[in-house]
């Protein structure tokens, strides 16, 4: 276990940084995309009018059903419905027949838990992210895909953004994607043609602030799907 | 001969062996106790308990934590002290809201390392906790608390050990118990007769007798019960009576003010009865004349007579200083929230609770980082920081409210000059409704609790410790199990 766990460790640092870079600061909007290397993201939209991966190393999609007509049979699914509201300890999943293998929590930098709603993913800490992450030593993946959305301090989805980071596991950021968010049933997801280490999904704080509100967001994720990009 | 030579042989192997077997350190052990050891039904108990957890190895506990019978659920837990932890600064706190949880180490992705607390206290060093049981009112007979101590397996077997506390039912009291507002403040105009009714009831058992006196007050000298005073606009009704376990009476209070100039005026109640605790309980009565008439220019009010019956304009606000008589003057359906198993660090306000009775709560000052700090477990809301300006503000932003208590006290989360966190020293706690009503207090712990019902809605109340300890250090305010509703 402890040398499967250096390994993970060292890639999920480079994620927490690439995270923090991408997403600037809690108080400030996020990187532009014009930052981003070009060619990283070749976007998908609901319509499929691009359902070509090409070269791209990392397709994003904003429609669940496409993504996952995007997916080689025999991905895992999670819509958490077992999970119990409050906090919890990092969240282990395994097929257990070494075909999936990766945990959720809060991150390698976070010492906090994650704070869970009714059958989603939340964190307790306003400036954790929630990380979906698998090591060099698991069976790797190449699509990642989830339901994404800023939540109050009571769990209640509201207005905001989620800023989604996509590492590889070369190191590099696969893609970063910043969403608008309109509650519970916005979606992103990911297909690249490379392994994948992790998702980070973080929700920075609304600037400026809004009279009589908080300007606090907490990320909160459900229905994850992992698996491979279709041949 | 060779028998006694044999048996003496067979004796120093005995003892030589021993000599040279490594002595078994084990893991962990645990034991303790609990102050109180009795528990109250129908809500949130405290206890303090005196751990003390120890390892032989000089080794660690990875989780400590509690279980409890069904029904009763973990509303906070808070060390006294640290436990001299190692390695593992922010142990999770898991299970607040149910019936087992406590401090587990964080590790990822599994429990492994030196533990969070140590099991190698130094000499004298107490391992203190304060539990938060919220016991339902359903609950009776014995309560097993069980602690159970998991160790970090770098000793020898055991490496688990478990504590049960067995917590007494209070039951009922046995003796009759009087629980009435501590205090009841009247804003009225002047030529009018208000009628106010005062609750006297018996949350004990066998039957209460109480008789009323009146007394002076000037708001400075401590009442004299003893020397009964009249006032002439004070009439009480009836001065005497008897009250059956569970029931309560209506003492109807008439302040008249036909003769009275705009001003204060003050009364004192004294209610002496057979509660062996309290036999005396002393009410102080205030009555403010409105210098300006009430802006309803026809004095005939809704139930169709001129005396103020139905309040319209006046204010009366009494203030309970009992749960228990506080709730009896509530009505159904009203809310309470002990701000169990809230997310915890650093939060911008505002929150909002409430369903029912929605409130918005603000800290401040705030600062760029959040307005509240809120700590893992504590099941409770506070600021960032104490001091003079410090301050926990409620408004509702919903449906009317003219009944809010709580439990309201002073909590030393941490101090630079001491090791132990979470003392509750006592604390001078200052509370301000929205209409200007300041009530000041010394709490001494957090079963200190401050009830207000008004006859108008209460539309904002702030908490605040403006003044700092004997040390010079400010206390922290905090409220917890809040109840919040309407008056009957």
């Amino acid at each position: 276990m402890t040398a499967t766990r250096l390994p993970t460790l060292a890639l999920l640092a480079l994620a927490a940084s690439a995270a923090s870079a991408s997403t600037t600061s809690r108080s400030g909007a996020a990187a532009p995309r014009e930052n981003l290397p070009v060619g990283v993201l070749d976007r998908v939209f609901a319509s499929g009018s691009d359902t070509i991966r090409g070269g791209s190393p990392v397709t994003v999609y904003t429609d669940r059903a496409a993504f996952l007509a995007a997916l080689a049979p025999g991905y895992a699914a999670h819509d958490f419905s077992e999970i119990a509201p409050g906090t919890s300890q990092p969240i282990e999943y395994t097929d257990g027949a070494d075909a999936w293998h990766y945990i959720v929590f809060t991150g390698v930098f976070a010492t906090h838990p994650l704070y869970d709603g009714a059958g989603f993913i939340s964190t307790d800490r306003v400036d954790d992210p929630i990380s979906v992450a698998t090591s060099i030593f698991d069976p790797p993946f190449t699509a990642i895909g989830a339901n994404v959305w800023p939540s109050d301090f009571s769990l209640q989805p509201t207005s905001g953004q989620v800023v989604l980071t996509v590492l590889m596991q070369d190191g590099t950021i696969g893609a970063s994607e910043t969403v608008d968010t309109s509650g519970p049933d916005d979606f992103r997801g990911f297909v690249a043609n490379a392994p994948i280490a992790g998702l980070f999904v973080d929700a920075p704080e609304i600037d400026p602030p809004v009279p009589g509100e908080s300007q606090d967001r907490w990320p909160t994720l459900d229905n994850l799907v992992i698996g491979s990009a279709a041949p | 001969m060779i028998a006694s030579n044999l048996l003496r042989a067979t004796t120093f192997a005995g003892v030589l062996a021993c000599a040279f077997v490594p002595l078994a350190h084990a893991d962990i052990a645990l034991d303790g106790t609990s102050t109180p050891t009795t528990y109250a039904r129908g809500r949130v108990n405290s206890f303090l308990l005196d751990l003390h957890v120890v390892s032989d190895a000089f080794a660690g506990v990875d989780a400590l934590t509690f279980e409890l019978p069904p029904g009763v659920t973990l509303s906070a837990v808070r060390k006294r002290n640290t436990f001299t932890f190692c390695s593992d600064v922010h142990p999770l706190v898991d299970g607040m809201g149910t019936g087992t949880g406590g401090w587990y180490q964080l590790g990822w992705p599994a429990l492994d390392g030196c533990g969070s607390f140590a099991g190698s206290p130094d000499p004298g060093e107490e391992q203190i906790v304060i539990v938060d049981l919220d016991v339902p009112a359903a609950y009776s007979g014995d309560l097993p608390l069980t602690v159970h101590a998991l160790g970090d397996g770098n000793g020898d077997p055991p490496n688990e050990a478990d504590l049960v506390l067995t917590l007494a039912d209070e039951g009922a009291p046995p003796q009759p118990v009087v629980a009435t507002a501590s205090k009841l403040a009247l804003a009225v105009d002047g030529g009018v007769a208000n009628v106010q009714v005062l609750a006297i009831g018996n949350t004990g058992a066998g039957t209460l007798a109480y008789t009323i006196t009146t007394a002076a007050s000037d708001g400075v000298t401590p009442p004299d019960c003893g020397v009964p005073v009249t006032q002439p606009w004070l009439a009480v009704a009836p001065m005497s009576g008897t009250v059956a376990a569970g029931a309560h009476d209506d003492v109807a209070l008439t302040f008249d003010t036909g003769t009275l100039a705009a001003g204060d005026y003050g009364a004192t109640l004294c209610i002496a009865s057979n509660d062996a605790a309290q036999p005396m309980r002393v009410i102080p009565l205030g009555l403010h004349v409105n210098a300006t008439p009430c802006a309803a220019a026809d004095r005939v009010f809704a139930n169709g007579f001129e005396d103020d019956a139905d309040g319209r304009c006046s204010q009366a606000l009494r203030t309970f200083d009992d749960r228990d008589a506080f709730l009896a003057t509530v009505a159904p359906g009203y809310e309470t929230n002990a701000f169990t198993a809230l997310r915890t660090g650093y939060v911008h306000g505002p929150l909002h609770f409430g369903n029912a009775y929605p409130y918005a709560v603000t800290a401040g000052p705030g600062y760029d980082i959040g307005d509240f700090y809120l700590f893992d477990g504590a099941g409770e809301l506070s600021t960032v920081s104490p001091g003079d300006t410090s301050r926990l503000t409620i408004t509702f932003t919903g449906t009317s409210v003219t009944a809010i208590g709580g439990n309201v006290w002073g909590q030393m989360f941490q101090n630079p000059t001491v090791i132990e966190m979470n003392m509750q020293p006592p604390t001078t706690i200052r509370i301000e409704l929205d209409d200007g009503t300041v009530e000041t207090f010394v709490a001494t712990s957090q079963q200190d609790f401050r009830g207000f019902v008004s006859t108008r809605p209460i539309h904002a109340i702030t908490f605040g410790t403006p003044l700092p300890g004997d040390d010079g250090e400010y206390v922290w305010g905090v409220f917890d199990n809040l109840v919040v509703g309407n008056a009957r």
